[in-house]
This record gives structure tokens, sequence and C-alpha cells, in this order.
């Protein structure tokens, strides 16, 4: 099972979960949730036309997502949810047995760490069953690693 | 965790695709939810071929250690060997299921910058760890390591509960 946000990075998240399926000759299972707006966002009947054609399109792209995985050769479902992100894929790696979940993990900026908006590590403590994140290797900025010491001076490795 | 080790377990057939993860770290700090970690990492190593590194990171004794009589040597010594022991243990209980398997020691005041530095001095394609189990106040206080890791890791972190 694969948890996406439909970022930029989804499609690679997908990829990497593909290529595991494929090496276990799994199935995969690619999820979404979609936050619940609160009623009082509600402003008008053009918000709510405006939402309505986000969760389509949302849908939509979550589709074509699946339907990119399936060309590589994988088995592959999507599911839409709607609700709190952590809550609905643990229920749905209960329901489904999953045997792994993989999801990606951005960089949280500061403030978003702090409203704890990064929901990657709520899942793993929550998920039913191991936990894979995925980070590819030139998200590691050398910058980064190298204020904190980490690299001495080795060459950065190329993207898996 | 008992499905997908039944799910390593079963494949017997290598498939003619690359394996993803040809050099795995496990770091350990000997516990059983640790223990736990290892023995999906050493099941996940065989099944791709691949090489399995443990490791241990000593904590150093900070300035909070700091008696009137200064670092108790001794302790830090007998602390060091027992861990080396653990570890010596660790791989020997590994090799039992898959040969591919050595071992680093490591000390630091840190120990994230420890498991990330190592991480990266040996290249490895998956950082498999194991969930604290800390939740509200508890994860505050001593779930700030494995952020910190997940944030700066240079390859992707499959976490075992």
């Amino acid at each position: 099972m694969v948890a996406v946000n439909l970022s930029d990075h989804s499609e690679a998240t997908a990829r990497y979960a593909a290529e595991i399926a494929l090496f276990f000759q799994a199935s995969l299972t690619i999820v979404y949730v979609y936050r619940t707006v609160p009623f009082c966002e509600y402003a008008n009947e053009t918000t709510l036309t405006v939402l309505e054609d986000q969760r389509r399109d949302l849908q939509r792209m979550l589709n074509v997502l699946a339907q990119k995985v399936q060309k590589r050769g994988v088995i592959c479902e999507s599911a839409f949810l709607v609700g709190e992100p952590t809550e609905q894929i643990s229920i749905l790696a209960r329901d489904i047995g999953a045997d792994l979940l993989i999801t990606a993990s951005h960089q949280p900026v500061f403030l978003e760490r702090i409203f704890n908006l990064d929901k990657t590590p709520p899942i793993k403590h929550q998920a039913p069953c191991p936990v894979l994140i995925y980070r590819d290797k030139s998200a590691a900025e050398p910058s980064t690693l190298h204020n904190f010491g980490i690299v001495r001076g080795t060459k950065q490795t190329e993207m898996m | 965790m008992k499905e997908t080790a039944h799910l390593l377990e079963k494949q017997t057939e290598t498939p003619s695709l690359q394996p993803l993860f040809s050099r795995i770290l496990a770091p350990t700090d000997f516990s059983n939810r640790s223990q736990a970690a290892l023995d999906y990492a050493v099941k996940l190593a065989r099944r791709m071929h691949g090489q399995l590194t443990l490791l241990h990171v000593l904590p150093e004794p900070s300035a909070f250690d700091y008696t009137m009589n200064g670092f108790a040597h001794g302790e830090w010594d007998q602390a060091k060997e027992e861990a080396e022991n653990n570890l010596a243990d660790a791989v020997s209980h590994a090799k039992r299921t898959f040969l591919e398997v050595d071992a680093k020691f490591r000390s630091g005041p840190d120990l994230c910058l420890e498991i990330l530095s190592t991480a990266h001095e040996i290249s490895a394609d998956l950082l498999v760890l194991s969930t604290h189990g800390y939740t509200g106040w508890k994860h505050l206080l001593f779930g700030s390591d494995a952020v910190k890791i997940l944030e700066h890791a240079p390859c992707p972190i499959l976490v075992v509960r």
C-alpha cells in the first residue's frame, strides 16, 4: 500500500512502490486521503463548487497515477478516502491486511513541524505494518549535511 | 509484521529485477523492539541478496555526567566492553539466518549524527529502524531522534514496529 499526497513527488513515490511490488510480486493500493473541510469554511455556494471541483480533480489525478503504475505491470488499485489522513490510512492498511505501507517524507520546514503538518511521523506510529519512508538520495541536500558534519568530502551519489 | 515476514520467507524465486536494497544499515540498542527490526532486516537482506550492517552507538558521557571526581573511566570502559559483546552476539544471531552481516561500533554524543554519518559512509540504500513506542509527552521528549533521522537520512527508511 502506498500513501500519496498527490504532490509533485507522488509519482516518484508511486514508481518506487511499484518497483518494490514488482520485486515481491505483490499487488499495490495507492491511497489518497482528502481532508474534510470544516463547515465554517463554506462561505457560499461558489466555495462549495470550488471545493467539489478540487475534489474531482484530485480523484482524477489519483486514477491517472494508478493507471501509470498498472502500465509498469503491477496489479494496482486506487483508494480515494475522506477524513483525517493518519487515521484513514491506518484503517485501510488494517482492512486490506497490508504487508507494507510506503509513504514519502518531504523535509518539513520549522512551522510545518510545529503545527504537525508533515503526516509521516504519526503514520509510522499508527500503521499496523512496517512503514517504508521513501527518500531519494538527492533529497538529502549536501549543504544541510555539511552543516551537520555528516558529509566528509564525499561525492553525493546519484538518485536511485 | 508477521504477514510481511511470511511474505519475505515464502518468496523463493528471485525475479529478474534488480534488488532495491543492496546495502542495509540497521542500528540497534539491543532492546526487544530493536531485535524485531533486526530480524526483519536480516530477512530482507537475505531476500535482496544484500549486505547488512548492524550499528550500535554508545552515547558518550556528556557534561551532565560529570561529577566532582571527574568522569568514571572504569564505568565507561565497562559499558563499552558490554556493548561490543552485545553487538558481537547480535551479529552471531543474525548470521544464523544470513551470512552477509557485519557490524560497526560507534560512540559519540549525538546518536542521530552517528547513524547518519554511518549511512553515508557505507552508502546505505536502506535504514531499518524500530519505533520507540512513545506517545504523548514522551514522544515530544524522546521522539525527536527519529524525526531528525527522518529529515536528514540519505536513503529510504523502514520503520518496523
